[in-house]
């Protein structure tokens, strides 16, 4: 009875996300009659129109290219000053520490619209609307918070010994941090470039008021350009909509394994 | 091989005072056990050592020369941590190769030395596998075997066998002991146990407070204890205490006598250890209140009735008291410890020998 339970809830729960998802994922296979039929079908057709319209008509590919650059870049930055960041604040002594961290969060806790005016008019100034590094500075200034707090209460985690052991056994610092301690700190490293990365993957605000130019925009603004003056293309609509979240799907099972698996197990007397 | 001298090393943190003027000197192949309760400042000692930590104050000096401002890297020293700090991500045979590697030694000349250690530590089984996958047994033995691959100047232990299980520590400390009679090399070695201290140490430094109670042989530290600390810390069970005077060459007090050749000294404190004491089946001031058996000794623990004293005596082998039964004893003269403001106060007995007694731990 128990047992009943406890799947009947998981299977809500999961419903009541995969759900819409699954709704979509449905209706970007079905043709463009079918999605429109009453009472509607649930099994689709199998069709690709969609996808091809999606993909030649609108564009698709050039958005998802834009948003790639600018998302991968982004992580890359945002990651490695992280680690850089957080490094120092899990391992050392210093002073207001804690205030530190503490002023860090805050600064992610602006609203966006809050802040939107002032960034669109040092990007102006700077002459960085629609260009790339105009959307990934401040992507990289608004991720960069949460990557040093995941990042820095991870390393807290990784026992000190490892690297007092690799400095007795004769590393320098920057070997150290290299050979021993980012392989450790993996696992944490990816959690948090997977959340950076699905951030500024499906950052809308910015975009859309930073990037301007067809040339550069990303793969949301892209989308919400789909729907015309009288029309909503929904199975256009459906079908972008998968291949903007495939990605992010796939890098998440990938990588799950290193996220998961705790690679420090045996280091240390557990 | 290689000397270790520290010359009034002392090291603050905040305003804790870890290390207070402390003042060493371990000569070469020399077995150099650091003994101490935890907080002693023996680890951080070991870390100054190392590199791991800068002194405030005081010099430390390899072979002669200041190694104050040299890296770990640059001190060549190797260290086996209490928690093995394998490197989780490498094979065995990648940790052991680690050191030499980063050494930047030929890829020949490391594999022949890690196929020689890990022979020497019967780890050759293990070199394909990771950390995660061996036993606590085998990760000490990799530990070790990553401290002796690039035959350092100086090797230190920072508790290595307080993760173990009562057997597999006592196996380890034989072959710890092994090892160095077969290598020879300088060894500085941080414990809290005794037995270790004891069965493993040429030299035993006891420490408290962050400063050196004593320095001299496991017999040394055991027979003629330097301090009061130094009495108590070592020696299971402990010695057993009194206050009292000494009048007329002798301390007579909680119904025991004994002669001590000393002029008249208030404000003492004898020591004799449960092996030291006779005990009496005869009505005496001591009350039996419980018995211990270890296996190979008995001991009876016995408190004094209106004096709030409670000492462990080691029993003869044909006789057991009851709990509750009122007992005598008497000292052997020529182990009673006498201190006096924590410190010890010599004196000779003139029947006393000086030869170390057969008492074991």
């Amino acid at each position: 009875m128990k047992r009943v339970a406890q799947v009947l809830v998981i299977a809500l729960v999961v419903l009541f996300s995969v759900g819409p998802f699954a709704w979509i994922l449905l209706a970007s296979f079905k043709t463009p009659a079918s999605i429109v039929e009453r009472p509607p079908t649930f099994l689709p057709e199998g069709s690709l129109t969609f996808y091809q319209t999606a993909l030649d008509e609108h564009d698709l590919l050039h958005y998802a290219g834009n948003s790639a650059l600018v998302a991968g870049s982004t992580t890359v930055i945002a990651i490695l000053f992280g680690t850089l960041a957080a490094y120092p604040l899990a391992r050392t002594r210093i002073r207001g520490r804690r205030v530190l961290l503490a002023v860090i969060l805050a600064a992610s806790m602006f609203p966006q619209i809050a802040i939107v005016g002032g960034v669109y008019r040092l990007l102006l100034a700077m002459g960085l609307l629609n260009t790339y590094p105009g959307l990934i500075l401040p992507y990289t200034a608004l991720t960069l918070p949460l990557a040093i707090w995941i990042l820095a209460s991870f390393f807290k985690e990784l026992p000190v010994e490892l690297e007092e052991s690799a400095r007795v056994d004769g590393c320098g610092m920057w070997t150290t941090v290299w050979r021993i301690f980012v392989p450790v700190a993996a696992p944490g490293i990816f959690t948090a470039a997977i959340l950076v990365f699905i951030y500024s993957w499906n950052e809308f605000f910015f975009a859309l008021l930073i990037m301007t130019d067809p040339a550069v925009q990303t793969l949301p603004v892209g989308i919400a350009k789909f729907p015309g003056e009288y029309t909503v293309p929904w199975g256009e609509l459906s079908a972008a909509a998968v291949i903007a979240t495939l990605p992010i799907v796939i890098l998440v099972l990938f990588l799950q394994r290193r996220i998961i698996s705790g690679l420090t197990a045996g280091a240390v007397k557990g | 091989m290689s000397t270790l001298d520290l010359n009034g090393l002392t090291k603050d943190f905040g305003v804790t005072r870890a290390l207070d003027d402390i003042h060493l000197r371990v000569g070469d192949g020399d077995f150099c056990v650091l003994l101490g309760p935890s907080g002693c400042g023996k680890s951080t000692a070991l870390r100054c050592i190392a590199g791991l930590e800068q002194p405030t104050a005081g010099e430390i000096r390899m072979d002669g020369v200041c190694v104050n401002d040299q890296t770990p890297k640059e001190r060549g020293v190797a260290m086996v941590f209490q928690s093995y700090a394998l490197y989780p991500h490498m094979t065995v045979r990648e940790n052991l190769a680690f050191p030499l590697k980063m050494a930047g030694r030929p890829k020949d000349e490391i594999g022949a030395r890690v196929g020689e250690v890990s022979s020497l530590l019967r780890i050759d089984e293990l070199l394909g596998r990771r950390p995660r996958e061996l036993s606590g047994g085998q990760r000490q033995r990799v530990a070790i075997g990553r401290a002796i691959v690039r035959n350092p100047r100086l090797f230190l232990f920072d508790e290595p066998l307080s993760n173990l299980d009562a057997r597999l520590r006592n196996e380890m400390r034989l072959e710890i002991a092994a090892l160095h009679r077969r290598l020879q090399n300088t060894v500085i070695y941080v414990t809290h146990d005794q037995i270790e201290a004891l069965t493993l140490g040429k030299t035993i430094v006891v420490m408290n407070q962050g400063r050196i109670e004593q320095i001299g042989a496991p017999e040394e530290i055991y027979n003629r204890p330097a301090s009061r600390f130094v009495a108590g810390f070592v020696g299971m069970p402990p010695m057993n205490f009194a206050p009292g005077s000494i009048r007329s060459g002798v301390f007579e007090a909680y119904g025991l006598r004994t002669v001590i050749p000393l002029d008249d000294l208030p404000g003492v404190e004898i020591g004799i250890r449960p092996e030291d004491l006779r005990i009496r089946d005869e009505p005496g001031p001591w009350e039996v209140a419980l018995i211990e058996d270890l296996g190979s000794d008995r001991y009876a623990h016995i408190e004094l009735k209106d004096g709030g004293l409670r000492w462990a005596v080691r029993l003869p082998r044909d006789w057991t008291p009851g709990i509750g039964v009122r007992v005598a004893i008497n000292p052997d003269d020529r182990k009673v410890h006498v201190f006096r403001n924590g410190r010890r106060v010599d004196f000779r007995h003139d029947q006393d020998t000086g030869v170390p007694g057969s008492a074991g731990v």
